[in-house]
């Protein structure tokens, strides 16, 4: 029956005016948690009906955090509010929803209308106010649910474009997930609306507010200390603080947010992971400066990205040049017989590659190897595949990569696209040291995001250089291999093929293994091993992308 | 390319474009024309041509365009070479519109042709006919448009091209707007032209799911048409909205159910196609 509902996602999402998924669910009545909306079983109209219900309130914002906070344990409230609701938002969502939800929510819009979900709330607790009679298959309100998928901006927009009181990121008291019904009326009292510090002790009291040590939702802010790898930040000085957007620090320009595959639910979890593009701080004077020049690589790069060009006055072609002919037949009648240069021809002369190398530059890279660091050995590799794109016209950028937790994926800039690999994009290079954590799936996100809005050609590739291990607290093991394997199907199926390189170092992770099954990968034994397989490594990845390319737009459009 | 003035051109106003088309036209200034594809760019320009009464030049620009294709050419008659004029030189010559549609599809070398057409000169140079100089004449206008967003980082109008030009922005136009649109179009029912409207401006909200474009004002007058032409709502929204925007299997059946639930409210014979309760769950 899921499979049979997926097809609702996109009208859904039309309505909402974000990504939502369409699943069975809501035993009694459907509901939504603002990301999902859980269907009743009914006859098709009605659940069709249903779901436009449940989607216009996402899209109207009744779900509004404030609100869902205020309406907790209050049934009665509750169903008055949905009852206003739903008719403000056959109001404000007439545009869009069909002619037959509209006709049939239009016995509830003859009153007067609330102009704002806190109106809606403010008219539900006058009693003496008649509610527009709310029908069945219009669901329910699930206060606990609703509040927390809450108003989450939607995939992949910049951090900087977050409403500046975006409500999900207020603190509210994260109650326990339980029926609203067993809720004490005695605590209710002192829930809501009002909060002061004597209804917060009482509440801590008996036990409804936070328990100490619990993270909001199991997903606030993750601690960086105490972590492997170095302590993040000791010598980055020029870096901003976390990025976090907050009323009182607005989002940074250039931070966009990405949404994170949870494969436990089968679903998204929007706006989930903030990123962030940085320029790395200045090297220390002793730093090594890796020679980047690898010919063998550049002679075998160089047969690769081509594509077809116009060239016009050839001496043999398969059409005629027909300005050539003319001037032939010009040179002709002054009694010049010499030049026969009258055809056109295409040939693969044209350079059309975009690549964008990806340097993990996280804690787990700093592990010693063959006298070195495993990491020294992976930016050689970076810089000599950025060095021979460069010079041979391609268009290449270069990014070093960690992260602090889910708000704080960094991009570290060796070379933009628009840049030259000069001194100053080998200093930045040089400035690179591993520390942090590696957030794989928004890093590739990120990355797959960069190319498209940067390369301006038709071929993209993604090259990472490194372990490919994706470790973080709260990102691990299969949840974390799921995402990276997610993030890269997304990346090809946007027309972004992804390799990865690496330097063998015994036994690969099972995480790693089957985070990049689907992709190609190669683990070196030397840095000038890189040559040798560099070709058909990019042409595997390359007709992998080129042949499932599609308008798959965002992560989300599956789901 | 030479589009004959048709008396009958429609047009409906969305907002000012018409005056600041207009007023350019009487000053002598080009014209940029922005906005999503099928929003109505190039009925505008016939519109305002069709207005004057002057000649409407139109091309399509494309990659492999180069400046020969709007200036003219030498060809081949007999043993001879003949020179003749491309649409550019032609409607300088006889005082028309010339549309360049989607100017950035056009490689720069073959628009920097046009530079000295935008200033005050009004000239255009001929250099492969001995250098010769035109002076355009006083019906001459050169309108561009150009699809912002549309094309990669690398093909984006110069900002000496742009600076020469009097910029109209246009957008899908307002429900209502596009209500009469439609009814002026293609001669439907109430019903189901708000029914097409509400699919349209559904359609415009998830465009970022991976469509292509999102539905038009172009396609919803197609499909339109095609339920005027006797096709049921469903039939005529699939092959006019659902099939042109997505080759996307799952993103195709996502359309056709958004299809299905905006068909209009069954009234006397059954216009959505969807036969009483047992609806076909099988896609195509």
């Amino acid at each position: 029956v899921t499979g049979e509902l997926a097809r609702f996602a996109l009208l859904a999402r039309a309505v909402a005016g974000r990504p939502m998924a369409v699943v069975q669910g809501g035993d009694e009545a459907s509901y939504t948690d603002g990301a999902s909306i859980f269907l009743m079983d009914a006859p098709l109209p009605l659940l069709e009906a249903s779901l436009m219900v449940q989607a216009g309130l996402v899209g109207a914002g009744s779900l509004d955090p404030w609100v869902m906070a205020r309406l907790r344990g209050r049934r009665d409230v509750t169903s008055r509010y949905l009852a206003f609701e739903v008719a403000r938002c056959a109001e404000v969502m007439a545009g869009v929803l069909p002619l037959r939800v509209t006709e049939l929510l239009a016995p509830m819009t003859g009153g007067p209308v609330p102009s704002s979900p806190r109106e809606s709330l403010a008219w539900a607790g006058q009693p003496r106010r008649a509610a527009p009679a709310l029908p069945a298959w219009a669901g329910t309100i699930r206060p606990a649910k609703a509040g927390r998928a809450g108003a989450a901006p939607a995939t992949g927009v910049p951090a900087g474009q977050d409403p500046p009181d975006s409500p999900a990121r207020e603190a509210l008291p994260e109650h326990d997930d339980t029926d609203d019904t067993e809720r004490s009326r005695i605590l209710e009292l002192f829930a809501s609306p009002l909060r002061n510090p004597f209804s917060s002790m009482i509440q801590k009291l008996f036990g409804l507010g936070r328990a100490p040590g619990t993270r909001g939702g199991g997903s606030g802010e993750l601690s960086i200390a105490g972590g492997r790898g170095e302590r993040p930040g000791g010598d980055a000085t020029v870096l901003p603080s976390p990025i976090r957007s907050t009323p009182a620090a607005p989002g940074r320009p250039g931070g966009h947010r990405y949404p994170e595959w949870d494969y436990r639910r089968g679903a998204y979890r929007p706006g989930w992971c903030a990123a962030a593009e940085f320029d790395p701080p200045a090297p220390a004077p002793e730093a090594a400066r890796p020679s980047a020049v690898d010919r063998p690589l550049r002679r075998q790069l160089a047969g690769l990205g081509f594509t077809d060009a116009r060239h016009r006055r050839q001496p043999e072609g398969d059409v005629l040049d027909v300005p050539g002919l003319v001037d032939l037949v010009a040179r002709r009648a002054a009694g010049s017989y010499d030049d026969v240069r009258v055809y056109e021809t295409r040939r693969r002369t044209g350079r059309d590659l975009g690549v964008l190398v990806l340097l993990d530059s996280t804690g787990s890279s700093g592990d010693a190897h063959a006298g070195g660091r495993v990491f020294d050995a992976h930016r050689l590799v970076a810089a000599r595949l950025t060095a021979a794109l460069d010079e041979l016209g391609d268009r290449v950028g270069a990014f070093g990569f960690f992260s602090d937790g889910r708000e704080a994926v960094r991009f570290l800039r060796v070379k933009d696209f628009d840049d030259r690999y000069d001194h100053a994009a080998r200093e930045r290079m040089a400035a690179l040291a591993p520390r942090g954590f590696t957030r794989l799936g928004a890093v590739i996100r990120h990355a797959t995001g960069l190319i498209e809005r940067r390369a301006g050609t038709s071929r993209r590739l993604l090259v990472l250089v490194g372990d490919g291990l994706p470790y973080e607290e709260g990102y691990e093991q299969r949840y974390a291999s799921e995402d990276t394997a997610r993030a890269l199907d997304e990346a090809v199926a946007r027309g972004v093929g992804c390799i990865r390189v690496t330097m063998d170092v015994g036994v690969e992770d099972e995480v790693v293994r089957h985070a990049w099954a689907r992709v190609p990968h190669r683990r070196l034994s030397d840095p000038g091993d890189l040559a040798r397989h560099a070709r058909p490594l990019i042409s595997e990845a390359l007709r992998a992308a080129q042949a499932s390319r599609r308008p798959v737009g965002s992560a989300s459009a599956a789901c | 390319m030479l589009t004959q003035p048709d008396q009958r051109t429609r047009y409906v106003s969305v907002g000012n474009e018409v005056a600041v088309f207009e007023a350019a036209w009487r000053q002598k200034l080009p014209v940029l024309l922005k906005g999503p594809t099928g929003c109505g760019k190039t009925r505008l320009v016939e519109f305002v041509a069709d207005r004057f009464g002057i000649g409407l030049f139109t091309v399509s620009c494309h990659e492999d365009m180069t400046a020969s294709d709007l200036l003219g050419r030498y060809i081949l008659t007999g043993g001879d070479t003949v020179w003749v004029d491309g649409p550019l030189t032609r409607a300088v010559r006889e005082g028309g519109i010339c549309y360049l549609d989607e100017i950035v599809e056009a490689r720069q070398d073959a628009t920097v042709a046009i530079h000295s057409l935008t200033d005050h000169r009004r000239e255009l140079n001929l250099e492969r006919l001995g250098g010769q100089r035109l002076r355009a004449a006083d019906g001459f206008q050169l309108v561009v448009s150009y699809n912002p967003g549309y094309q990669s980082v690398l093909k984006d109008l110069k900002a000496s091209t742009r600076q020469r030009m009097v910029a109209i922005e246009l957008d899908f136009p307002a429900p209502d707007v596009e209500l009469r649109i439609l009814r002026q179009e293609a001669e439907i029912s109430d019903d189901v032209a708000q029914a097409l409207i509400r699919l349209g401006a559904a359609i415009r909200r998830v465009k970022d799911a991976g469509l292509r474009e999102v539905a038009s004002t172009r396609t919803l007058i197609t499909a339109a048409a095609l339920i005027r032409g006797g096709l049921p709502f469903r039939d005529a929204a699939i092959a006019a909205i659902a099939g042109p925007l997505t080759d996307d299997l799952e993103l195709r059946d996502g359309l056709v159910t958004m299809i299905d639930a905006h068909a209009p409210p069954i009234s006397g014979p059954d216009l959505s196609g969807r036969g009483g309760q047992g609806r076909s769950t099988k896609n195509h």
